[in-house]
C-alpha cells in the first residue's frame, strides 16, 4: 500500500522534517506556553480563513440510480421490478432525474443552489472490484508506484511545509490511502483522548514526552517519524479539544448513534477551529446492497441526508469555505438481483455540497441506459471522477497546481462550480 | 520452571530464535522461552507447534468455557437474540473476548496465529446478523484446520453457513443469482484480479455455488436443496465442468480444488503470508519461493511455513513490523504476565483488552468489509495510533484499569532475588524480560528522568520498587520504539 518498510529509507525527508520541527519545539521547552501558542498562531494566521474540502467516502458502492434516480428511463424501471423509486415520489425532478424522496433533509441546500448533483461519474474503466476500485478513486494516479494518495499531493501543493493537521480523516485510526504519502497526516477517532501520557502532571508529562521524543527520532523510519508527529500532536489536540467539545451549535441535532454524525460533528468543530485544517476525509460505510436495496438505501440515504443537514448548520460563519464531496467506489448494476439487491456496478452519482457549488440542479453528460450505450448492462461513466474533484479544487484552491495532484487526465468541466 | 526473571540478567534468546518466536507468537514471554528450551531452537519449537495436538494446554483449553453461549446450537442463538435474552451483538462480543483471551492464553501460539491470518482472509465480522448463530462455529472450523491444508481450509470455509450468510450464498439459487459470494470467492480468497477472470467467470462462480440454504431469521438450519442448483456447464478461467448433476456438490469441491491449486492462488496466499511474516513489500524471491512449496506440497500449510523462514529474507527483517493494535494489546498482556481467567463481568481483562485495543482503532473482528483487516503495517503507524498506544502500555503495566479476572504475578515474583539493585540494573532486567534484548541507553535515561532519580539509586529489596516506581518501568520499556516493532 505504502512505503511500509521501516527501515525509514522511503521517507527521509518526512523524518527529517519531522525531527527538525521537534526539534524547534524542544528547543523552546522552558516556555512550553507561549512556544505552544506560537504553533496554534501561525498555524491560524497561514489558514485561519482557508477553504476546506471534506471527502466523505460511501463505502461499499452506493447506488446512484436510487440516489439520482433516471426517471425518464423505461429501461430503469423494466431492471427493477421490485426496487426502482416511483417516478411521482421523487425530489426536484427535472426532465430527466429526480432525487431520492429520503434526501428531504437536504432540501433548503438544493433549493438555496447549495448543492449538485453529477451523474454518470465513475473510473475511466469499469472495475466492480470493491478494494481495487477503492484503492484507485482514493489514490487517483493508476500506474504510480509511488502510491502517494491524492489527498496528501494536495496537501504538499497547498502548503510549503505541510502540518500534521492539514489532512485529517475522522472517524477511524487507520490511514486511508487517499491520505498516504509524504506530508504528515494524522487519522482519529476523537480529540479527546489525543492527549500524551499523564496529561495531568505537568513535570511528569514533560519528562516523559521529552525521552519519547528523542527517542523516537533517534530511531527513525515509520514508527519514528510517527512517535515525534504523536508528540506535536498531542500539544495542540487539547487546545483543538477544548473548541471540537463545544460543539455542535445550538439548535444543531446529529441523528442518534449514527457514525457518521460522530464523525461530522468532531469534523465541524475542527473546522470552526481554525487550526489550519484543509481536507478532511470522512468514511461512511454499509452503502453495498446486495439484498433488500429498498428499505436498506432508504435508511443510508436518510441518514447521510440527515447529517450533512446538521453539519452544514453546524459550521455556523465557517460553512461558506467549506465544500464536501460524496465519492463511491463504483455504482450498482442496472438489472436487480434475486434477493431484491443490485450487485456490483459501474457509472455512479456524486453530490456537492457547500462552498463555490452552483446547485439546485443536475450535471451530467448523460449517457443514457438504452442498451446500446450500456457497458455490460451498467451505466456508463461518461466523467471521470478526477475530473469533478480538479474542477472543485481548481475553483476553491486556484492556488493549487491540480496537474500535480492528477497527473496525466483528461480534464472536462461540467460547469457546477463558480 | 526456574523463574527466569529471578536472575539478575534474565537470559536472552538469540536474536534468530527471538525473530521466530516474536512473528509466530502473540508475544515472547518466560513460559515460551522455556518451551524452545526444551526444544533447543526455535525451528524445532515451531515444528512441535505445528504439531499442536500433541501439546498440552490446559490454560488455553479452559478458556471456553468462560463463554457458555458460544457452544449454543444456531436455533437457540436466534431465539436468544429475539428475546434480548443474548443478542447477536452479545454473541459478537463474546467471540472478541475469546479471541483475545485465547491469544493471550493458549500454549498453541502458532495455531493461533495462523487461525488470526485465516480469519482475516476469510473475515466474518462479529456480531453480524445473518451470520452471528454460525460464527463460533466457523471459528472453530478456522483454528482446527488452521495448519493443514488450504484445501481443506478453502471448502470449510466458503461452505460454511457463516460464510453463506455474510455474503449472501444462501440468497443465491438459480431462479435468482446473487454474485457477492461467488466474487469475493474469486476476488479476495483465491486467484485474485490480476489472475484475469472477467465478468462471465464472476457470474459462473456465482452459478456453481447455488444450492446452499440457511434458514435465516428462522431455525439458521443449513441444508442442501439440489432443486435450487444451477445446473449446465460452468467455465470459470481454465476450469470447466459440465455440472449436470442436480446435486452440484461435486461440482463445487472439483472447482473449489481447481482454485486452490491455481498458480495464481498460489502466489497470492504466498505474497499474504509474507507480508504478514516478513515485511509489507515482500521480495519476489521470497514470494515465488513459498509459493512454489505452497505448489509442490498441494497446498499444505505447514510446507509452505517451512519455506517462508527457510528463505533469508525471513531473518533480514526483524523488527520491520508494527504490530497492530491487537497485537499490541495481547503482547503487552503477555510479556507483564498478565493472563486472563475468566470473563464474567463488564471489568473482566478479556473485555478491558478488546476496549484498549478499540481505543487504538482496531477492533477484533471490527472491520467492516469482507476484505479484512490490511495485512501491512504501515497503516498503523499514525501518530493517533502511536499516542493511544503509549497510554495502553501505561494502564497495562500497572493494571490501571483495575481489571477483573485476570491473574497477576506478585512483584517480587517478577524481580530478581538477589538485593540491593540499581535503577539501572532494573532498567536492564526489564528490558530483556519485556523486550528480550538489552536495554537501548535512552531507555536508562528516560527511566530515570521519568523517576527524578539517578541511574545508581539502590532499591534494597523488592518492597521497596512501589507500584508506582514499577509501572513507569515497565510502561517505558514498552514505549520505546523497539517495543511497537515485532
Amino acid at each position: 500500500m505504502t512505503d511500509p518498510d521501516d527501515c525509514g529509507c522511503g521517507d527521509y525527508e518526512v523524518s527529517r522534517r519531522s525531527v527538525l520541527k521537534a526539534a524547534g519545539l524542544a528547543s523552546m521547552a522552558g516556555v512550553a506556553t507561549s512556544m505552544f501558542g506560537d504553533v496554534m498562531t501561525s498555524t491560524v494566521y497561514g489558514a485561519g480563513d482557508g477553504n476546506v474540502l471534506v471527502v466523505v467516502s460511501l463505502r461499499g458502492g452506493a447506488d446512484g440510480l436510487s440516489m439520482v434516480v433516471p426517471h425518464a428511463e423505461s429501461a430503469y424501471y423494466a431492471a427493477r421490478p421490485s426496487t426502482a423509486v416511483a417516478a411521482n415520489s421523487l425530489l426536484f425532478r427535472d426532465a430527466t432525474f429526480g432525487l431520492h424522496p429520503a434526501f428531504i433533509k437536504l432540501s433548503p441546500l438544493w433549493l438555496l443552489g447549495q448543492m449538485a448533483a453529477i451523474h454518470a461519474v465513475g473510473l475511466p474503466a469499469p472495475n466492480r472490484s470493491h478494494f481495487e476500485a477503492m484503492e484507485l478513486v482514493e489514490d487517483a494516479d493508476p500506474g504510480s508506484a509511488a502510491r502517494v494518495g491524492w489527498v496528501n499531493r494536495m496537501v504538499s501543493g497547498l502548503a510549503a511545509s505541510p502540518d500534521v493537521f492539514d489532512g485529517i480523516q475522522v472517524g477511524s485510526t487507520l490511514t486511508p490511502t487517499a491520505l498516504l504519502g509524504p506530508a504528515p497526516v494524522l487519522a482519529t477517532g476523537q480529540f479527546s483522548d489525543l492527549a500524551g501520557p499523564f496529561p495531568k502532571d505537568a513535570a511528569l508529562r514533560s519528562r516523559v514526552t521529552g525521552s519519547l521524543r528523542a527517542q523516537y527520532a533517534r530511531y527513525g523510519g515509520t514508527i519514528g517519524s510517527a512517535g515525534v508527529n504523536a508528540l506535536t500532536m498531542s500539544e495542540r489536540a487539547a487546545a483543538i479539544d477544548d473548541t471540537v467539545n463545544e460543539g455542535p451549535l445550538a439548535g444543531v441535532t446529529y441523528p442518534q448513534y449514527s457514525q457518521l454524525g460522530e464523525a461530522l460533528k468532531t469534523t465541524a468543530g475542527l473546522i470552526r477551529a481554525n487550526v489550519g485544517v484543509k481536507a478532511v476525509a470522512v468514511d461512511a460505510g454499509g452503502w453495498d446492497h446486495h439484498v433488500d436495496l429498498q428499505w436498506r438505501i432508504n435508511e443510508s440515504i436518510d441518514e447521510l441526508a440527515q447529517c450533512l443537514a446538521a453539519f452544514y448548520l453546524d459550521l455556523g460563519l465557517s460553512a461558506g469555505r467549506v465544500t464536501v464531496v460524496t465519492l463511491s467506489e463504483f455504482g450498482r448494476r442496472l438489472q436487480e438481483n434475486g434477493a431484491s439487491g443490485v450487485d456490483h456496478g459501474y457509472g455512479n452519482a456524486v453530490f456537492v455540497l457547500g462552498g463555490g457549488v452552483k446547485g439546485g440542479r443536475y450535471y451530467s453528460r448523460w449517457p443514457t441506459l438504452s442498451s446500446g450505450r450500456q457497458i455490460d448492462g451498467d451505466l456508463a461513466v461518461t466523467t471521470d471522477y478526477r475530473s469533478v474533484l480538479t474542477e472543485i479544487l481548481r475553483s476553491r484552491f486556484p492556488s493549487l497546481d491540480t496537474s500535480k495532484v492528477f497527473p496525466g487526465i483528461s480534464y472536462s468541466p461540467l460547469g457546477f462550480m463558480t | 520452571m526456574t523463574r527466569m526473571s529471578a536472575s539478575t540478567t534474565p537470559k536472552v534468546l538469540s536474536t534468530p530464535n527471538q525473530h521466530i518466536a516474536s512473528r509466530f507468537s502473540f508475544g515472547v514471554n518466560e513460559y515460551l522461552i522455556s518451551d524452545i528450551g526444551s526444544s533447543r531452537s526455535a525451528t524445532k519449537w515451531l515444528e512441535r507447534q505445528f504439531a499442536w495436538s500433541k501439546l498440552g494446554d490446559t490454560k488455553g483449553d479452559a478458556v471456553i468455557n468462560w463463554f457458555p453461549h458460544l457452544r449454543d446450537q444456531p436455533a437457540k442463538a436466534w431465539t436468544n437474540h429475539q428475546n434480548e435474552d443474548h443478542t447477536a451483538y452479545a454473541y459478537g462480543r463474546d467471540l472478541c473476548a475469546y479471541t483475545l483471551a485465547m491469544k493471550v492464553a493458549t500454549r498453541r501460539q502458532v495455531r493461533e496465529v495462523m487461525a488470526d491470518v485465516w480469519s482475516n482472509l476469510f473475515y466474518i465480522p462479529m456480531g453480524e446478523g445473518r451470520s452471528f448463530p454460525w460464527r463460533y462455529s466457523f471459528d472453530a472450523m478456522i483454528r482446527s484446520r488452521s495448519l493443514g491444508s488450504f484445501r481443506s481450509l478453502l471448502r470449510g470455509a466458503v461452505l460454511h453457513p457463516a460464510m453463506s450468510g455474510w455474503l449472501n450464498n444462501s440468497s443465491n439459487t438459480k431462479y435468482g443469482i446473487n454474485e457477492n459470494l461467488g466474487r469475493e470467492l474469486l476476488e479476495l480468497f483465491t486467484v485474485g484480479r490480476p489472475a484475469g477472470y472477467d465478468e462471465d467467470d464472476v457470474k459462473n462462480s456465482a452459478r456453481i455455488l447455488t444450492g446452499f440454504r440457511v434458514k435465516m431469521f428462522d431455525s439458521f438450519a443449513a441444508s442442501y436443496d439440489p432443486e435450487l442448483h444451477y445446473v449446465g456447464r460452468i467455465r470459470v478461467l481454465g476450469f470447466s465442468h459440465a455440472n449436470s448433476s442436480k446435486d452440484g456438490r461435486t461440482a463445487v469441491n472439483a472447482y473449489l480444488d481447481y482454485l486452490a491449486r491455481h498458480p495464481a492462488t498460489a502466489t497470492r496466499i504466498a505474497r499474504r503470508l509474507c507480508v504478514r511474516f516478513v515485511s509489507d513489500t515482500p521480495s519476489s524471491s521470497i514470494v515465488s519461493a513459498v509459493a512454489k512449496a505452497y505448489r509442490a506440497s498441494d497446498t499444505d500449510i505447514k510446507a509452505t511455513l517451512r519455506a517462508l523462514v527457510r528463505h533469508p529474507d525471513f531473518q533480514a527483517s526483524k523488527r520491520k513490523k508494527v504490530r497492530t493494535p491487537i497485537e499490541d494489546v495481547v503482547n503487552a498482556a503477555r510479556v507483564l504476565g498478565l493472563r486472563p481467567t475468566g470473563c464474567s463481568t463488564e471489568r473482566s481483562f478479556p473485555l478491558h483488552l478488546l476496549w484498549m485495543a478499540e481505543g487504538v482503532g482496531q477492533s477484533q473482528f471490527g472491520w467492516p468489509r469482507p476484505d479484512g483487516f490490511p495485512e501491512t503495517s504501515a497503516i498503523w503507524a499514525s501518530p493517533a495510533r502511536v499516542l493511544r498506544s503509549w497510554n495502553n502500555h501505561y494502564d497495562l503495566a500497572g493494571n490501571w484499569w483495575r481489571s477483573a479476572e485476570v491473574y497477576l504475578p506478585a512483584r517480587k515474583d517478577q524481580l530478581p532475588s538477589a538485593w540491593p539493585r540499581a535503577l539501572g540494573q532494573l532498567v536492564e532486567h526489564q528490558a530483556r524480560m519485556l523486550l528480550g534484548r538489552g536495554a537501548p541507553s535512552d531507555l536508562q535515561s528516560a527511566v530515570a528522568s521519568a523517576l527524578n532519580l539517578p541511574l545508581a539509586y539502590e532499591f534494597n529489596s523488592a518492597a521497596e520498587v512501589t507500584e508506582w516506581t514499577w509501572a513507569l518501568i515497565r510502561g517505558a520499556v514498552l514505549n520505546l520504539p523497539e517495543g511497537m516493532l515485532r
